[in-house]
């Protein structure tokens, strides 16, 4: 398998000495989608920080495309890694949605009709082509969202990166980031940091647990949810429905109406 | 978290940090009065080492020089302005091409104004290191007859408090517009291009911030008509008195001796 | 009581409406009157009406003063602004302290804290003013699930001490757990207004103005659809645990 994104031994400290992350191993390819996860200040975020370079390995080291990450810059990166942060009020700053899709396009060197086309086509994918003339000071939580991940989407990288796409976003809002993410993961690798359980249920397919700087599983999304013990210590938020599978004893991957009264008619 | 060192209050437990906050306002204010009255950048180097011994009596070491770090680019730009177009300059030091000439008193200006600025940096620095925004206000406030307004206090304190917050949100923000392909490094231009990603998101979100922040304080009794009172409660000790007596003292016979010579 | 309406249905114009932040902080055209606590929003100053109401927001960080550089300080900073003496602050701080239970963190930068903890200090800071009413707007919205539990824990402590909550919240099934009362708005209009088990468990009424009813209530909707229970609407965990046994039983 051509690996994307290869760690090796990866450990990494601040200045101040704290250790964020101890000897992380892991390896990431085409066309998967993970999600990492895990409670705040497990190293999720530090880890993810180091796919496009924006911090270097304290020990170990970093691979993109076979390439060390230490002599790269993050803007150079991310023509292939691609990372939305999560809070697009530190992001935006232009006056209409099509002049901020095209920030991150016009970086990396696109020009005239290309980059038209570019932001076009990524403002087409987040359902923002028939507002995108519209102020960032008139958007609501989840149009500001989906501009910031435009903007991402419209530098084509191969990996996307999101970061908590769903958090503070009613029902509607978490259902559209949840499509626009199985259609990103059909042409691009996509990384998801998440206390979601039902979203990362719903679109990821390997799992990467953090726990205090370590990596604690990484594994196929239906295995990680029967181990309980490990699910506690990553400060996922189970969908009610599962929290009652759990406590009737059903199977614990259940995370719709649907499925829970399959596993009913199966215990007949 | 970030790389970035906070410029907020440090609590240990110091000759200095146990002053009073009106002597160390006192003091800080002859350190700027000084730095303008007195002639020449030697001075005013020799007011900038005493910081040094200052530092470590406060306990609070190095924090002191290493936000200098941001000055440093100003410090630059200062130099060349002032050297080659100083307007009174009449002593050239090198001649260069194209009519470009380095101006020897200019030189000398910049440095006047720089030392200045590093002084009065590393004052104010080692002010904030030390001194509670709490205790300095409820200090204000204790002399009556300069009748604060409770809102000037807040003003300060919430001030000093924001500044290690921007602080942490420029540094996201660098973090996110990177991760867009904004080039920070290298030449002139690539710094001016990303001066308006870098400050756009600043102000917007600081805007709404100011909003919810303004309705949280009315939730609180901001604006009520009583008379307040305080939680924190500071002294002033004889000994702070001798100090700042000291300090006035000390500053007009540096002055006058100084413009003497 | 809950209020919960899809967004924009006027559920936080509501809520400020009742510190007075509407009209006197937004201005604009105020017909009809609200009296909270025998006050008339209208005419009375919002720093009044914070003596009987409660205000708190869903920014954990935005709502922290900036007037306290440490967490009991934050506490009192209400208490100054009043001119409380002196002592009765020291008191009340200390009480608050040990309601949210981070004594321990009193002279700790409120900055510093987790965002479920400034969320329990600013609810904290708000109680201590000893209003009657207690409105919260999307409380945990902005919370990591860590955080919301300890918010919604001590909501759910809150809800024993005889003060009257508003809560605003998209979380029905934080809701179920406590609220007597439901009421529903839907373009700034109030359209229903009962119990929070008639409320919640009325799938059309919720559907209609764009509120997804839980889980729970819709499993057993689903259970009853195909015969499988003949009893009441789930609405609780409690309710939904002991339909899913005796189901399970036949």
């Amino acid at each position: 398998m051509t690996s994307l994104i290869t760690v090796k031994d990866l450990s990494f400290s601040y200045i101040s000495g704290v250790k964020a992350l101890d000897g992380i191993n892991l390896d990431i390819g085409k066309g998967e989608v993970i999600a990492i996860v895990g409670h705040n200040g497990s190293g999720k975020t530090t880890l993810v920080k180091h796919f496009n370079g924006l911090l270097k390995p304290t020990s170990g080291v970093v691979l993109v495309n076979g390439i060390p990450t230490v002599g790269l810059t993050t803007a150079h990166l991310s023509r292939t890694v691609g990372y939305v942060f999560q809070n697009p009020d530190d992001q935006i700053f232009n006056s209409s949605i099509y002049s901020e899709v095209s920030f991150g396009p016009s970086n990396i060197g696109l020009k005239g009709s290309k980059l038209k086309s570019r932001v076009n086509e990524a403002l087409e994918l987040t359902g923002l082509s028939s507002i995108k003339g519209k102020h960032p000071l008139d958007l609501n939580l989840n149009e500001k969202k989906m501009t910031t991940i435009a903007s991402v989407i419209a530098m084509k990288p191969e990996v996307i990166i999101l970061d908590e796409p769903t958090s503070g976003q009613d029902h509607d809002g978490v259902k559209r980031v949840e499509l626009l993410v199985k259609e990103l993961s059909k042409s691009h690798t996509v990384i998801l940091i998440s206390h979601d359980m039902g979203l990362v249920s719903r679109v990821a397919n390997r799992i990467i647990m953090m726990w205090d700087s370590r990596l604690i599983f990484d594994g196929p999304i239906r295995e990680a949810f029967t181990k309980n013990d490990l699910l506690a210590k990553t400060d996922l938020n189970p969908p009610v429905i599962t929290e009652l599978a759990q406590r009737v004893g059903l199977m614990p991957d259940i995370f719709t109406v649907g499925e829970f009264i399959d596993a009913l008619k199966k215990r007949k | 978290m970030p790389k970035v060192i906070l410029l907020s209050y440090v609590d240990r437990d110091s000759f200095i940090h146990n002053l009073n906050p009106l002597a160390k306002l006192l003091a800080l204010f002859c350190a700027v009065l000084l730095c303008f009255l007195m002639p020449g950048f030697v001075y005013n180097l020799i007011m900038f080492s005493f910081v040094i011994p200052l530092a470590f009596i406060a306990k609070v070491n190095w924090m002191v020089f290493r936000t200098l770090r941001f000055l440093t680019i100003l410090l630059v730009i200062i130099f060349v302005i002032q050297g080659f177009f100083y307007p009174l300059a009449k002593v050239p030091l090198i001649v260069l091409p194209f009519g470009f000439t380095l101006w020897e008193d200019g030189l000398f200006n910049a440095a006047v104004i720089c030392s200045r600025l590093l002084a009065m940096a590393v004052y104010g620095f080692l002010f904030v290191l030390t001194t509670h925004p709490g205790d300095l206000v409820s200090a204000l406030r204790h002399i009556k007859s300069l009748k604060i307004p409770f809102s000037f206090g807040y003003i300060i304190i919430s001030t000093l408090q924001v500044i290690p917050r921007v602080q942490l949100q420029i540094a996201t923000i660098i973090e996110a517009q990177k991760s867009r392909g904004l080039e920070t490094k290298g030449n002139l231009i690539n710094r001016l291009r990303s001066y308006l990603p870098l400050v756009g998101p600043l102000f917007s979100g600081g805007v709404q911030q100011a909003i919810e922040r303004s309705m949280a304080l009315e939730a609180r009794a901001f604006s009520a008509d009583t008379k307040k009172t305080n939680y924190r409660a500071t002294v002033m000790r004889s000994l702070d008195k001798i100090i700042m007596l000291l300090l006035v003292i000390v500053s007009i016979t540096v002055v006058i001796l100084t413009r003497l010579y | 009581m809950g209020l919960i309406g899809r967004v924009s249905s006027g559920r936080s114009s509501l809520c400020s409406a009742f510190l007075g932040l509407i009209p006197h902080f937004y201005p604009g055209e105020f017909t009809g009157s609200l009296i909270v606590d025998g006050l008339s929003v209208n005419d009375s100053s919002i720093a009044k009406l914070s003596t009987h109401v409660g205000l708190v927001f869903q920014s954990p960080v935005n709502q922290l003063s900036g007037a306290g550089t440490t967490v009991e300080e934050e506490l009192a900073f209400g208490l100054e602004n009043l001119g409380v003496p002196h002592s009765e602050m020291v008191r009340r701080v200390n009480e608050m302290l040990k309601l949210i239970g981070l004594t321990s963190f009193r002279k700790r930068s409120p900055f510093e804290l987790s965002g479920g903890q400034q969320q329990k200090v600013a609810i904290a800071s708000v109680l201590i003013m000893d209003p009657k009413v207690l409105v919260m707007d999307e409380p945990t919205a902005q919370l990591d699930p860590l955080g919301s539990r300890l918010v919604f824990d001590f909501i759910k402590k809150l809800t024993k001490r005889g003060i009257t909550i508003i809560l605003n919240t998209q979380d029905i099934n934080q809701l179920a757990e406590f609220a007597d009362r439901v009421l529903v708005m839907d373009n700034g209009m109030i359209v229903r207004d009962g119990t929070a088990r008639d409320v919640l468990t009325d799938i059309n009424c919720l559907n209609s103005h764009g509120i997804n009813p839980s889980d729970l209530t819709l499993l057993s909707s689903e259970l009853k659809k195909r015969g499988l229970y003949k009893g009441h609407l789930c609405l609780t965990m409690r309710d939904a645990e002991l339909m899913v046994k005796k189901v399970i039983k036949k």
